[in-house]
């Protein structure tokens, strides 16, 4: 659990502070303070949060910034590596989205920074790799992040990709199936 | 207020209790975004790895974008703007209530709860229903149960496919469709089916019938959701045009002209087709390595296409219209045809026709000036018309026979006359009149061009009917933008001169008024 606390004081000095030094060239930033279900609070500005859709619908609705706002769902890890990404790619402008053809979703390549940010996921404390995307990619889905979604399904489906059924399984944690259901299975 | 709404919001899509440990602990709709980036072969070896998986990659949302890749245009279109539109009504309502600012923006979350439940189904009751369905799966087809599911998914699916010719939904019941009907049934774990279908086998077949016939028909509720193309699901329309493809491209990867394609195809125009659709097949990427497949093809292509156009440049110059036709048809096929109606254009006589030439135009007129040469000019540019419109006409009869009306070929062709040949002429002929002639000279002459212009499009537009539909509306702006710089020159000009000529009136008013001073003065 400690390194938890490394990596939220990473998170103070990091990249959530480029997104916000972005912002604040123009005007005074909203700020927004998210508390994650375990307990982790983080300063984001609006902008930033307005890359998930579930922020951008909520405040909307609220019309302001509500006070220190629970996140539900959401762990602090997968909270700090979202709002890592999201302030990278708060100012772009051609987010990946559902509407986009077979052939550019497939063909878009993972962006050099992006591919060091899942490797990043990957490499964390020798931790399991394929815990950390599942968790993400469910934070991302929830607070509904198109280029997240995008990017952690592909790099989802790259590992799954060239692989033979067995290690399928073992990514998805299936037992081996008995012989009779191997043969309904493959029918 | 947050406490209440972050206990409230668990619902929905986010992770049920427990922690993640394996992609199965994801929610459907992510497992089947991640399918969609797989190559069409790996996807049957992930169906392989278990039930839950396999349903999953029999959904048919993991089809439908690469059939729109594939340039499939959905055949019910009014179905899915209807589906929306309750989708995010009810996704409205939920929105309005407590705690409903924490429900993400889209609707898609309404779609994960219908079909498969929630990721851990803690519906106890269901679990001696599953096991009834498994054993009936189990029995194969003799329980009559499996007739009913099937019936009764096709009874609520054809209602929603009101377009689609009612001979194809219902029908085609293979080992598949039965797979989909009895989806809700076999969601469960393997574990439990396994327990489930001993107990299921003391029990009579019948008792689980009318339950797994509701569950299917709520399925089926949900397969409304889908859109449908001409009654099949996403995911049979894929499978048909993938066996029926995937050979021919296959066959790329060793040989290109003398590839399967045009063996099994003699016919010129279905050659093209086939190739085109090759095409798409390539760009909606279904295999990984496909690279040199995708080059092998790219190069038949355009060989394929070169060929087409230079045949049909032979059959041009030997005046073959049937030959012309054949491979017109076959360009059209290929990628819509525009080289092969560019080429016709191109080579078209009327480009070279040397009977009016404009650089003639101002030798032509006769060395004395006056009114009555300066309408020779006129005159001149109206038998050029004239010319043109027979020209125009019998060029008309060709495009009809040779290209489609889709081809747009007719329009083409009269643009490019008037662009080249007639703007051209009308430019020699009003430098002419301006130079030579009077501001009432450009005049006439500008105005008798656009009369012949505007009775050229009439006749060309009663003419272009028959030849194939062609856009006269277009025409009339590009003719417009032709005659623009003309018609506001004109004006330019006879502004200067009412304005010149007013000057010179005003001034001799005023002369004449400070003499009549003059005069009174003298004469007192």
């Amino acid at each position: 659990m400690f390194h938890r606390a490394n990596l939220r004081n990473n998170s103070k000095n990091g990249r959530s502070q480029v997104g916000q030094n972005r912002n604040s060239k123009k005007k005074p930033v909203a700020k927004l303070t998210l508390i994650t279900e375990d307990n982790e609070s983080f300063t984001v500005c609006k902008k930033v949060a307005e890359m998930s859709m579930f922020f951008k619908n909520m405040l909307q609705d609220t019309e302001g910034i509500p006070a220190p706002f629970i996140v539900p769902n959401v762990s602090g890890y997968d909270l700090k590596k979202i709002i890592e990404y999201c302030s990278y790619h708060c100012l772009d402008t051609d987010c990946p989205n559902d509407n986009d053809s077979l052939r550019s979703r497939r063909d878009r390549k993972i962006g050099h920074w992006d591919e060091t940010f899942v490797r990043n996921i990957i490499n964390k404390d020798g931790d399991p790799v394929i815990d950390n995307l599942v968790g993400l990619t469910k934070a991302a889905y929830f607070l509904d992040i198109p280029g997240l979604i995008w990017l952690m399904t592909k790099s989802i489906a790259n590992t799954i990709d060239p692989k033979p059924i067995a290690e399928i399984r073992e990514i998805f944690n299936v037992p081996v199936p008995s012989e009779r259901e191997e043969e309904i299975l493959q029918r | 207020m947050s406490a209440t709404v972050s206990s409230s919001a668990k619902g929905p899509p986010g992770k049920p209790a427990g922690p993640a440990k394996n992609l199965s602990a994801l929610p459907p709709d992510l497992i089947v975004r991640v399918f969609t980036f797989l190559p069409v072969p790996d996807l049957p070896s992930v169906a392989r790895v278990s039930r839950r998986l396999k349903i999953l990659v029999y959904n048919d949302d993991v089809y439908e974008p690469k059939l729109r890749s594939l340039g499939v245009v959905q055949g019910a279109a009014a179905d899915p703007p209807a589906t929306d539109a309750s989708a995010s009504g009810l996704a409205a309502k939920l929105k309005q209530l407590p705690g409903g600012h924490l429900l993400p923006g889209s609707a898609r979350y309404l779609e994960t709860g219908t079909l498969w439940g929630t990721l851990q189904d803690e519906d106890a009751g269901s679990g001696a229903e599953v096991a009834a369905g498994e054993g009936k799966v189990e029995e194969g087809g003799a329980a009559g149960g499996e007739e009913g599911q099937t019936e009764a998914t096709a009874g609520a699916g054809s209602p929603a496919t009101v377009s689609s010719p009612p001979a194809t939904s219902p029908s085609s019941p293979d080992g598949v469709q039965q797979i989909t009907a009895s989806v809700p049934a076999v969601k469960k774990s393997s574990l439990v089916i396994g327990t489930g279908g001993l107990k299921a086998a003391g029990k009579t077949p019948s008792a689980g019938i009318p339950s797994t016939a509701a569950r299917a028909a709520a399925g089926s509720n949900r397969s409304t959701v889908r859109p449908t193309y001409d009654g099949k699901t996403s995911r049979e329309l894929f499978r048909q045009i993938y066996t029926e493809l995937f050979p021919y491209y296959a066959d790329f990867r060793k040989r290109q002209k003398d590839s399967k394609v045009f063996k099994d195809f003699k016919d010129l125009s279905m050659i093209a087709a086939v190739l085109r659709r090759l095409r798409l097949f390539s760009r909606a990427a279904l295999l990984s390595d496909d690279e040199d497949i995708n080059f092998a093809l790219e190069t038949t292509i355009e060989w394929f296409e070169s060929m087409v156009l230079g045949q049909f440049e032979r059959a041009y110059d030997a005046e073959n219209i049937k030959e012309m036709r054949r491979n017109a048809f076959a360009a059209h096929q290929l990628n819509g045809g525009a080289a092969c109606v560019q080429l016709f254009v191109s080579k078209n006589p009327i480009f070279f026709d040397s009977t009016f030439n404009p650089s003639l135009v101002a030798s032509k007129l006769p060395s004395a000036g006056g009114p009555s040469t300066g309408y020779v000019l006129a005159d001149d540019f109206a038998k050029f018309t004239d010319h043109m419109l027979v020209n125009c006409r019998r060029q008309a009869d060709i495009i009809e026979k040779v290209f489609l009306p889709s081809m747009n070929a007719m329009t083409l062709f009269v643009n490019k006359v008037f662009e080249d040949s007639i703007a051209e002429y009308l430019t020699a002929v009003l430098v002419a009149a301006h130079d030579r002639e009077g501001l009432g000279i450009y005049l006439h002459t500008l105005a008798t061009s656009v009369h012949c212009c505007t009775q050229f499009v009439e006749y060309i537009s009663g003419a272009g009917a028959a030849g194939g539909g062609m856009s006269v509306e277009a025409l009339k702006e590009n003719i417009g933008a032709i005659f623009r710089p003309y018609a506001s020159r004109y004006i330019k000009e006879e502004l200067e001169y009412t304005n010149g000529r007013f000057k010179t009136e005003l001034e001799k008013w005023a002369n004449r008024v400070s003499f009549l001073h003059v005069g009174r003065e003298c004469h007192d």
